[in-house]
């Protein structure tokens, strides 16, 4: 089934890229936004994400299934993203006399799909991402994929191509380092 | 001022709060907007690259000024060689034509 549908994209057809596009959209658009934490550029990330997909279909081999080289394709592009912001941020800092710390509100949850979500619950969300922001790569990957996307071990290491064990150890070690980082966070506000 | 007991509850509930927190969604015009950005042109992407570049704008930039600086210094200093010129040139008409000399001269050399 999978199989034909792939063929159809190969192809060139538009009704089977638009179904593709209907339904991911939504996990690569969560998957973003656990890496930028906004939801302008989640959404910028996740276009460019299916611009790409659009542009490489032809050369996905099937060695894992499309799910999969779509959630790689949305964490390469989520770490490029993060990585130009990062450039950015270095050069503005260069040329600018004061710097305000914006942390917070550069993740500021803007979620406006959720007005539901109290606002204490929006602030946690805002300073986890925040924290979340100075992991290592490889744990910030695999604590996001589990946790906002709800990914399975499994699942996890198939889009990293690591073992399970390395991804229950990635998590276990994500987790330390982002009780350490809020640790500092409360503390210092006190 | 919060005890450590107080800071590892805050921790707690901040590590939790993506617990039943709602996935993020796209909005309805997702695809729409998709599909003008692949219809964008080529040409019109290595633009964006060459713009999004954070080294290639300031470097631009910095060339552009001392471009300008060079042509204003070569300016002033072409002007001023003109005006040596000139001044010579000057001097030199007025030598031929003997302008410097008063004409009493030559009416009394007449007299006689």
């Amino acid at each position: 089934m999978e199989e034909k549908f792939i063929h159809k994209l190969i192809e060139g057809s538009e009704s089977a890229f638009k179904e593709l596009v209907e339904l991911y959209k939504n996990k690569v658009f969560n998957t973003c936004f656990g890496y930028v934490g906004n939801y302008a550029d989640a959404d910028d990330v996740a276009q460019e994400v299916f611009v790409e997909i659009y542009q490489s279909i032809g050369s996905f081999k099937q060695d894992s299934s499309l799910s999969t080289w779509i959630y790689r394709i949305a964490v390469n592009k989520s770490l490029d993203f993060l990585r130009k912001a990062k450039r950015k941020k270095r050069w503005s800092t260069l040329v600018r006399i004061s710097t305000d710390s914006k942390d917070i509100q550069d993740f500021g949850a803007a979620h406006n799909q959720t007005p539901y979500v109290s606002l204490e619950q929006q602030e946690r969300v805002a300073i986890l991402n925040l924290a979340l922001s100075k992991l290592p790569t490889h744990q910030k990957t695999a604590f996001t994929l589990k946790n906002y996307e709800e990914l399975s071990y499994n699942e996890i290491a198939d889009v990293m191509q690591i073992t399970v064990s390395s991804v229950e150890s990635l998590i276990h070690r994500a987790k330390k380092n982002l009780q350490k980082l809020l640790y500092n966070y409360y503390y210092s506000k006190n | 001022m919060k005890t450590n007991v107080e800071i590892e509850q805050e921790i707690k509930k901040t590590m939790e709060s993506l617990t039943d927190y709602p996935k993020a969604t796209t909005n309805d015009f997702f695809y729409t907007r998709l599909s003008t950005r692949l219809e964008k042109p080529e040409n019109a992407k290595w633009l964006n690259w060459f713009f999004d570049s954070p080294f290639l704008k300031p470097a631009f930039a910095i060339l552009f000024l001392a471009l300008n600086l060079v042509s204003l210094l070569h300016f002033l200093n072409t002007n001023s060689q003109i005006t040596a010129t000139q001044q010579t040139s000057t001097e030199i008409f007025v030598e031929e034509y003997l302008l410097n000399q008063s004409t009493d001269t030559y009416l009394v050399l007449n007299e006689e």
